[in-house]
């Protein structure tokens, strides 16, 4: 075949530009960090990508509900300590009230203690988390409970008894909110009953009514703090789950968008020397026509 | 018998010829670097020889020769690759213009990446999951409002930008067409000049190789049938309506507006539609036509799914101040114009996070950030959006490897072309020694010829001096 001096020229033009193409790639995608910068570089590298860069704020989400039902369970597990430990110490009272042998004015005293007792039963079903009653419902900006003007007078619930529930999962949710009334309402009530009779020295009322009463109350306390825990080791499992997702579609993704940093500079130095070889080539190619050997 | 003289005519015709092949290697030589120039080769012929009665006296007769002469100056070049040249170039020229268009669209796109749509949706869908985890908090209710204005201000910009390109289209096709009308134009005079230069015989090699040139530029626009008459002169057809007929040519026009959904192309005189061949501006009416309106409606589908559904939703859930019925974006959004409802940029608590009218609750916010897994447009909204990132990326894959096998093939074409018709420049360098050489023996003729008159006129005839 014929070769003009123009193809010559188009010929070098032509190979030098692809080896310059094939360096400008390598050059972004080292740059970059990523193999794929547009969606023509591997339409279904993009797509996986972003379908797992979305899958993982999904998780990232997941992470930060687990985390706040974890909490919010843990104030109010800790609450519901606290009440437990004032039923026992009211039961205790209750015991010695419920004796025969000590005076009307010992009774009394010990009554004072347990009005006081009632304040803190209040208290605890006030607990707040982050600024949210989480003993109200869903009415989490209305304190809950609400004493009367003496502190046997009946303490009001001007909670509700919305659930109140966080996503853990696609479509998963979990109710993470004891309703107040349910646990301490009654309770509330039977201390303040136990009060009232140990005022009114009712021996009787106090042995055989209040003490099985305020046995009944703990018993659902601990019923439901068991409830929450095994909530909790629910959520625990959850969180570790999430993690190793995480992890996955972390690495997947790496393995969809990442560049290779070795493999990509080990190919840019190549293409490096083989512009250099190609220039050479064609500043020896070009220079020589026969007039340079003619005369 | 002829006369010694006519050796002189001889060697004066051989230098007249060698000089003029000499002046040919030079114009090749001149025209080296432009690619559009074919390489022409000088024809030289013997003249006709004369028929001299043998002197031998037996009636036969004998052919003198009589020198040499230019027969013609031949330009080459082969119709039959400018042909395939032209229609591979114009299929090269709609896959770049497509590919280019295509390129732009993904620039706006800009997937995969953490700065486009597909952000800006999670974020949307998980700023309602916080409101979901504080419904009470005006805080975490502000920063859901200002993710919702990023997301309308997201589609808002989608839409403008590939509008936007879809008008610069629009401008390109109209530059183009203008250019076919100026080529038809130049063609038509081309043809003329050729036509009347060509009368008297020989060819006008440096003016075909000018209309050869308009004839590619014009190929890559739209692929024209190009045949060429008796005359010389060519007729172009675009579609089956000529478009150049000997010095006659047909205008195009653009009649439609900026924003017409359909591209109008017709001919001025006879009014009809120009039927479309391959070519660039087929592949810009295409891409002005169908790919962009399409993105464009596929946007607008997703904002108004989006905008109806969390409408939906949103009305049936309560406020802070415990109102429901409201919407959350104004009605009937579109990918232009998705807008937060008066009420919700009014204050956020009045977005509906409760079913309950409780402002504890966040059941309606977990509901509404559960939409992203609603099949809401034949998949989900992050199913659709991807859908459509992948045609675009699919579509300018393929514009890309199309170009780069067309620009081998025209590639291959061209440098068949070259090896016909470019010049190569030891050729002519080892041409302009062969036809010096001759020129210079031609002149060592006249030389020895007036050697031989000076015997004969100066030496004889000395006798008895």
């Amino acid at each position: 075949m014929r070769v003009s001096h123009n193809s010559l020229i188009d010929q070098i033009l032509h190979t030098l530009g692809q080896v310059r193409d094939r360096l400008v790639t390598h050059q972004q995608r080292l740059a970059s960090g990523r193999t794929v910068n547009r969606p023509s570089d591997d339409p279904g590298a993009a797509i996986t990508s972003m379908r797992l860069q979305s899958a993982l704020r999904d998780v990232a989400r997941y992470q930060a509900n687990v985390e706040d039902a974890q909490r919010w369970m843990e104030v109010t597990e800790g609450a519901l300590a606290s009440a437990v430990e004032v039923l026992q110490r009211a039961r205790e009272l209750a015991v010695a009230a419920a004796s025969d042998t000590i005076p009307q004015e010992s009774r009394e005293a010990l009554a004072a203690e347990v009005v006081q007792l009632v304040d803190h039963l209040v208290e605890i079903g006030n607990t707040s988390y982050a600024g949210r009653y989480i003993f109200a419902g869903h009415r989490t900006k209305t304190r809950p409970f609400v004493a009367g003007a003496d502190p046997l007078d009946p303490v009001t619930y001007q909670g509700d008894s919305g659930e109140i529930r966080r996503e853990i999962g696609a479509g998963i949710t979990l109710g993470i909110n004891v309703v107040g009334d349910t646990v301490l309402g009654g309770a509330i009530a039977a201390v303040q009953q136990l009060a009232a009779d140990m005022y009114n020295g009712d021996t009787e009322a106090i042995s055989e009514v209040r003490l099985a009463e305020l046995d009944q109350c703990i018993d659902q306390l601990l019923g439901c703090r068991a409830e929450l825990g095994a909530k909790g080791q629910r959520l625990e499992f959850v969180a570790l789950r999430l993690q190793e997702v995480a992890y996955t579609f972390q690495r997947l993704l790496s393995d969809t968008l990442d560049i290779d940093v070795a493999e990509e500079a080990v190919h840019l130095r190549a293409m490096e020397s083989a512009y250099l070889v190609a220039l050479s080539a064609a500043g020896r190619i070009i220079q020589p026509s026969l007039i340079h050997f003619l005369r | 018998m002829r006369s010694i003289f006519f050796g002189l005519e001889i060697a004066r015709r051989a230098l007249d010829a060698y000089r003029q092949a000499l002046e040919v290697t030079g114009h090749n030589i001149a025209n080296a670097g432009r690619k559009e120039y074919s390489r022409q080769e000088v024809r030289l012929q013997a003249t006709p020889p004369v028929e001299i009665l043998s002197p031998l006296g037996n009636g036969e007769t004998q052919f003198m020769g009589t020198g040499v002469a230019v027969a013609s100056v031949e330009r080459l070049r082969s119709a039959f690759i400018d042909a395939q040249m032209r229609h591979e170039s114009s299929r090269l020229a709609a896959w770049e213009a497509a590919g280019d268009v295509l390129a732009q669209v993904e620039v706006i796109i800009n997937e995969p990446s953490e700065a486009g749509l597909r952000s800006v949706l999670d974020g949307f869908w998980s700023a309602w999951q916080d409101l979901a985890n504080n419904p009470e908090s005006i805080a975490v209710r502000e920063a859901l409002r200002q993710q919702a204005d990023t997301l309308c201000t997201a589609f808002a910009h989608y839409h403008q930008q590939l509008w936007a390109l879809r008008r610069d289209v629009d401008a390109n096709l109209r530059a183009l067409v203008s250019e076919i009308n100026l080529h038809a134009q130049q063609i038509a005079a081309l043809n003329a000049r050729i036509t009347s230069g060509e009368a008297a015989g020989g060819t006008a090699n440096d003016l075909r190789d000018e209309r050869d040139f308009l004839l590619d530029r014009l190929a890559r626009l739209v692929d024209v049938q190009v045949r060429e008459g008796e005359d010389g002169a060519v007729r172009v057809y675009v579609g089956g309506v000529s478009l150049v007929d000997g010095e006659e040519w047909s205008t195009l026009e653009v009649a439609h507006s900026e924003d017409d959904p359909q591209v109008q192309l017709r001919w001025v005189d006879i009014g009809q539609p120009v039927m479309l061949p391959e070519g660039q501006i087929r592949a810009l009416v295409e891409m002005r036509d169908e790919f962009l309106p399409e993105m464009l409606s596929d946007l607008d589908q997703l904002a108004s799914a989006l905008c109806n559904r969390v409408n939906e939703l949103h009305r049936e859930g309560y406020g802070a101040d415990g109102l429901s019925g409201r919407d959350f974006f104004v009605p009937g959004g579109t990918a232009a114009n998705l807008q937060l409802s008066g009420e919700v940029r009014a204050d956020p608590m009045h977005i509906a996070a409760s079913l309950t009218g409780e402002i504890g609750d966040g059941a309606n916010a977990l509901r509404i950030a559960g939409v992203r897994m609603e099949d809401l447009v034949g998949g989900t909204v992050d199913d659709f959006f991807r859908s459509l990132v992948a045609r675009t990326g699919i579509r300018a894959q393929e514009a890309r490897r199309m170009q780069d096998n067309q620009k081998l093939l025209v590639r291959q074409l061209e440098s068949r072309r070259q090896s016909i018709s470019g010049v190569s420049l030891d050729e002519e360098v080892a041409n302009l020694i062969r036809y010096e050489h001759s020129y210079a023996a031609a002149a060592r003729l006249m030389t020895v010829l007036d050697e031989m008159l000076d015997i004969l006129i100066n030496r004889l005839g000395m006798t008895g001096r």
